[in-house]
C-alpha cells in the first residue's frame, strides 16, 4: 500500500507517468546538502548505487561527516546548477535555504525535488532520514538508520549536566528552544537556559545579559586551538564572574561539530558528558 | 559663543545618560552598587561584573566613539569646505570597513586587536588620499558627495567579494558579518583603551589643526596667503580623519551620519570657529552615541547594532540640511 | 617696503603670457594691473605674493619671497582673491579675525590686542557696528569693505587685490577705491588689477598692462594708458586731453 501510495505520488509530482521509475537503474538521485549526502550514504545498498550526485562539500571535513566516503567517481555538484539538470536525475535532495529559482528549474524538468527543512533536533534528524528513505523508496533502511541513531543516543544519555543550567553562545547568538543544542544538551542532563528564559531559535544575546544569567556551563564553537579559545573567552568582560568560568566549565567544541544536524548530534552530548566527568565539581 | 546653557545641558544628559547606562539593563543592579563600585567599595561579584567589567568600558566606549566621529565629521566638513562632507557619506568608513574585513578574512585579528584597526585606518585614508585627489581639482558639493559615493559602492563591493569567498568557511563569513554590523557588545577596557588613544591622538591634532580650519573658510586662496601651508593641513587633516573614522568603525562597525548630524547641531550653538565647533562636536557626539546605545541596550534582550539607529535618525537630519541649503542657495 | 618683482614670467599651455617683467610697488602709492581676459592679471598677483610659480624673482623689503616663512608672508603681504569666499554662518568678527592669523601661535587663541586690532579695522572701512553681523546678509559693497578689514588686520604693509570692484556697482567700486587710496597715501603699498581702465586712469599712480601677447608695460598711468597704445591692446577707442583723464569713446551703434 505504501508503495502505491509512493508511485501515485511520484506521478502527481513529477506530472507525467514514468514507467520504468520501479527499475533500480532508471532512478538517478542526486544530493546537494550534506545531510542528504551522509543519510544516503548510510541507507546502504541499492540507494548508494542509484546515487548520480553528492554536494561539493562532501568532503570538507568542517563540515562534511563522511569525508572520502563516496566514490570519487560520482560528480560533486554545487547547488541546483546546470551542471546538476545535465546529470539527469530523477530526484533531487535540496535544504529549505536552497535557491527558489534553481529549485523551480528542477521542477519544471520534471524531476522530483525533495526539500529537507527542519534542522532542529534528533526528531527533525529522524523526519529528514525518513523523508529521505521514503523518496527513494527505502523506508525500512531508513528505519534502520534512525534506530542505529537512536540505540547511540542512548548509550550517550547521561546525567553528568545535573540540572545544570548551559548556554551555547557562538558569533553573539544563542543556541534556544527547537535547536540542536537544546537537544543535545538536555541529553546530558543540562537545563538548557535560553530555552528556559523562554527563547526560540538562535537569537542574538548581549554579553551583559549572558553574565546576568549566571550559567554553570558556556559552550563556545571553537576552530583548532580549543583550549586557546575557552582561555580568551573567560578573559572576556564580565565572564570571570560567571559559575560557568568559575567552575572551569567553558566548554569549546569544533564548529562543525557543534553546528552539526545529523548522527553528530550524539558526539555533542557524549562530550559534555565526557567534560563534566573529567572536570571537577 | 551663541548659547553655552544648551551646551552646558548636553553635558547633563551625558552625565545622566552615563548613570543610567551603569544601572539599566540584565541583573539586579541598583543604584548603591553603581556607587559602590565606582568608590572601589565591596560588592557582590555578579554586581561587580556587571557594572565595571561590562558597562562601564562599553559605555565610556559609546562616549570615545561618539566624541571621535563627531570630531572627524567637523574636521571632515572643514577640510573640504561642505557641511554635507563626513567619513560615512563620503565612504571614508567603508573604506575602514573593507579594509578590515579583509583583515579578519586572512585570521589577521589572532595576531592582536591593533592589527584590524590599523588595517581600517588605512582603508580610511586610502578613500581620503582618492577624495583629496579628485576634490581638489573641483571641489564642488556634487562632484565630492558623488565621488564618495563612487567609492562607498567599490569599497562595498570589495567587502561583499570578501564575503562571498569567506561563506566557503562559515564561521568566519560570520565573523566578518558580525563585525562590519558593528556592536557596543562586550567591549572590554582594552577596546576603551584603544578607542581613548585614538581620540587622544586625534584631538591633539585637531586642536593643532584649528586655526588652519578657520582660515581654510575663507577658501584655500586665502588661506594659503594667511600663512597656511596647505599641503601640510592636507595631509595632518586626513591623517586625523583617518586615524578617528578607522579605528571608530575598527571598535564599533560602521556607524554613519553622526559625523554628519553632530557638527550641524555644534555649529548652530557654537558658531563656525573650530576652537569652540570641534570641542562642542565631540561633546555632542558623545552624548548622541551613549544614548543611541542606551536605546539599543533597552529594545530587549536582542542585539541591535548602533549603525542601524544612527542611520534611522541621521537621514532625516541629513534631508533637512539638505532642504536648507538649497532654501540658502534660491 | 617695497614689493619687487624682477624677470617676471608666466607660461600657460605653452602660451607665453608675458615674460621679462620687471615691477615695484613701493609703500605709499597705488599700482594698478591692467589687460585683456586671460592676458594673466590673476597669475602675475598670485605670484607676486608667493602664492604661485612665476618665471623670475619677487623679493618684499630686499627678502627673496620663498625665504621667507609662510606666516611672516602673511604678516607682509596680504592677498584678496577674485571671489572671495565666506563659509555660511560666519560673522564680520570671525572674518576679519582670520586676519590676525599670521600673528598667533599655532594653540593660541585671540588675545585682546588681536580683538583691537579687529575693531580698529573695521572702523577704518566704516564698518564697526556690523561686528556680529552673519557675513551672509551683507550686501556685496559691505562684504568687500569687511574683506578689506580683513587685510588690514594682518597689518600687512603690502597689500594686493584681484579685481575687488568686479562684482560692485560703480558707487561702491569707487568708494573702495578711495578707500584703498586713502590707505597708500597713510603708507601703505596696493597693487590691484582693475578691469576698468579709466578707474586705475584715476586712482593709480603706477599701471602695469598685460597685453596678452606675451609683453608687458610698466610705467606711469600717463605712459601706459596712451589711447593709441591701448587701441592695440583692447580694439577700443579711448582719449585723453592735455593731460586730463581718460576716457572711453563709446562706438556709434546703429539701433
Amino acid at each position: 500500500m505504501r508503495f502505491a501510495g509512493l508511485v501515485i505520488g511520484l506521478l502527481a509530482v513529477s506530472g507525467c507517468p514514468r514507467p520504468s521509475a520501479e527499475t533500480p537503474t532508471t532512478v538517478r538521485i542526486a544530493s546537494v546538502t550534506i545531510d542528504s549526502d551522509a543519510t544516503l550514504w548510510a541507507l546502504g545498498e541499492p540507494v548508494r548505487g542509484n546515487v548520480v550526485a553528492v554536494s561539493a562539500l562532501v568532503d570538507d571535513a568542517r563540515y562534511s561527516p563522511i569525508t572520502n566516503t563516496w566514490p570519487a567517481s560520482i560528480p560533486r555538484v554545487k547547488g541546483t546548477s546546470e551542471s546538476l539538470l545535465a546529470l539527469q536525475p530523477s530526484v533531487v535532495f535540496l535544504a529549505e535555504w536552497s535557491d527558489p529559482a534553481g529549485r523551480a528549474l528542477l521542477e519544471q524538468s520534471n524531476i522530483e525535488v525533495v526539500v529537507l527543512s527542519g534542522y532542529g533536533g534528533f526528531e527533525d534528524y529522524r523526519a529528514r532520514v525518513r523523508s529521505i528513505a521514503k523518496a527513494v523508496d527505502a523506508t525500512p533502511r531508513g528505519d534502520a538508520v534512525i534506530e542505529a541513531f537512536d540505540v547511540s543516543l542512548r548509550a550517550a544519555r547521561s546525567n553528568a549536566g545535573a540540572g545544570l543550567s548551559i548556554v551555547s553562545y557562538a558569533n553573539g547568538n544563542v543556541a534556544a528552544a527547537g535547536t540542536t543544542f537544546a537537544d543535545e544538551a538536555e541529553a546530558a542532563g543540562f537545563v538548557n537556559l535560553p530555552s528556559r528564559e523562554g527563547l526560540e531559535g538562535h537569537p542574538g544575546v548581549s554579553l551583559e545579559q549572558l553574565v546576568a544569567w549566571q550559567p554553570a556551563a558556556i559552550v563556545i564553537p571553537c576552530e583548532s586551538d580549543c583550549a586557546q579559545t575557552e582561555a580568551a573567552f573567560a578573559r572576556r568582560p564580565g565572564v570571570e564572574a560567571t559559575p560557568a568560568a568559575k567552575q572551569g566549565r567553558i566548554i569549546a567544541i569544533e564548529g562543525p561539530l557543534l553546528f552539526a544536524t545529523g548522527p553528530r548530534m550524539v558526539e555533542v552530548t557524549r562530550a559534555l558528558t565526557q567534560r563534566i566527568e573529567e572536570a571537577p565539581r | 559663543m551663541k548659547r553655552p546653557s544648551t551646551l552646558l545641558a548636553v553635558a547633563v544628559v551625558l552625565v545622566v545618560a552615563l548613570w543610567c547606562s551603569l544601572v539599566l539593563g540584565p541583573g539586579d543592579v541598583q543604584h548603591g552598587d553603581v556607587a559602590a563600585v565606582l568608590l572601589g567599595r565591596e560588592v557582590p561579584p555578579l554586581a561587580r561584573a556587571l557594572v565595571w567589567d561590562l558597562r562601564l568600558p562599553r559605555s565610556l566606549l559609546a562616549v570615545t566613539i561618539g566624541a571621535a566621529l563627531g570630531l572627524a565629521g567637523a574636521i571632515t566638513q572643514g577640510l573640504f569646505r561642505n557641511p554635507l562632507a563626513e567619513p560615512g557619506v563620503l565612504g571614508v568608513s567603508s573604506g575602514a570597513a573593507m579594509a578590515g574585513a579583509i583583515g579578519l578574512a586572512a585570521g589577521l585579528d589572532a595576531s592582536g586587536p591593533w592589527v584590524i584597526a590599523g588595517l581600517a585606518c588605512l582603508g580610511a585614508i586610502a578613500v581620503l588620499l582618492v577624495l583629496m585627489l579628485w576634490a581638489r581639482a573641483d571641489a564642488r558639493l556634487s562632484t565630492l558627495i558623488l565621488c564618495g559615493v563612487a567609492l562607498a559602492s567599490v569599497c562595498g563591493a570589495i567587502t561583499t567579494l570578501v564575503l562571498s569567498v569567506g561563506i566557503e568557511r562559515w564561521e568566519i563569513g560570520m565573523k566578518v558579518v558580525r563585525w562590519l554590523m558593528g556592536s557596543f557588545d562586550g567591549r572590554s577596557w582594552v577596546h576603551l583603551s584603544v578607542g581613548a588613544t585614538a581620540l587622544g591622538l586625534g584631538g591633539a591634532l585637531a586642536a593643532w589643526l584649528r586655526q588652519d580650519l578657520d582660515a581654510l573658510q575663507l577658501g584655500p586662496a586665502t588661506a594659503s596667503s594667511l600663512g597656511v601651508d596647505l599641503r601640510r593641513t592636507w595631509r595632518v587633516g586626513i591623517t586625523t580623519v583617518g586615524l578617528l573614522a578607522g579605528i571608530c568603525t575598527a571598535l564599533t562597525g560602521v556607524i554613519g551620519f553622526v559625523g554628519l548630524v553632530v557638527p550641524h547641531i555644534a555649529r548652530g550653538l557654537v558658531g563656525t570657529g573650530h576652537s569652540r565647533l570641534l570641542p562642542a562636536a565631540a561633546l555632542i557626539g558623545a552624548a548622541l552615541m551613549l544614548l543611541v546605545d542606551l536605546l539599543t541596550r533597552s529594545v530587549g534582550a536582542v542585539a541591535l547594532p548602533p549603525g542601524v539607529i544612527t542611520i534611522l535618525l541621521g537621514t532625516p537630519v541629513f534631508l533637512v540640511v539638505l532642504s536648507r541649503m538649497r532654501a540658502e542657495v534660491a | 617696503m617695497t614689493l619687487h618683482g624682477q624677470q617676471l614670467g608666466a607660461t600657460v599651455g605653452g602660451r607665453v603670457l608675458f615674460s621679462g617683467l620687471d615691477l615695484e610697488v613701493p609703500s605709499g602709492s597705488m599700482s594698478a594691473i591692467v589687460g585683456p581676459n586671460g592676458s594673466g592679471k590673476s597669475t602675475l598677483i598670485r605670484g607676486l605674493c608667493g602664492l604661485g610659480d612665476l618665471e623670475g624673482s619677487v623679493s618684499h623689503g630686499g627678502r627673496p619671497l620663498h625665504e621667507l616663512e609662510p606666516r611672516a608672508r602673511a604678516r607682509a603681504i596680504a592677498y584678496l582673491p577674485q571671489q572671495a569666499a565666506a563659509a555660511p554662518g560666519m560673522t564680520v568678527q570671525d572674518v576679519v579675525m582670520l586676519g590676525r592669523l599670521p600673528h598667533r601661535t599655532r594653540l593660541a587663541g585671540p588675545s585682546s590686542a588681536d580683538r583691537e586690532h579687529v575693531l580698529q579695522s573695521l572702523e577704518t572701512v566704516g564698518m564697526q557696528d556690523f561686528v556680529e553681523r552673519s557675513i551672509q546678509t551683507l550686501s556685496g559693497g559691505e562684504r568687500q569693505r569687511v574683506m578689506l578689514a580683513r587685510m588690514l588686520a594682518t597689518e600687512a604693509n603690502t597689500m594686493v587685490l584681484d579685481e575687488p570692484t568686479a562684482a560692485l556697482d560703480v558707487g561702491h567700486a569707487l568708494e573702495l577705491l578711495g578707500t584703498l587710496r586713502g590707505l597708500a597715501s597713510a603708507g601703505r603699498a596696493i597693487l590691484l588689477a582693475l578691469h576698468d581702465l579709466t578707474l586705475a586712469d584715476a586712482y593709480a599712480d603706477r599701471v602695469v598692462c598685460l597685453t596678452g601677447s606675451g609683453t608687458a608695460e610698466v610705467g606711469s598711468r600717463e605712459e601706459v594708458l596712451d589711447p593709441v597704445k591701448l587701441h592695440k591692446v583692447f580694439g577700443v577707442q579711448f582719449s585723453r586731453q592735455n593731460g586730463g583723464p581718460l576716457r572711453l569713446e563709446l562706438p556709434v551703434t546703429t539701433r
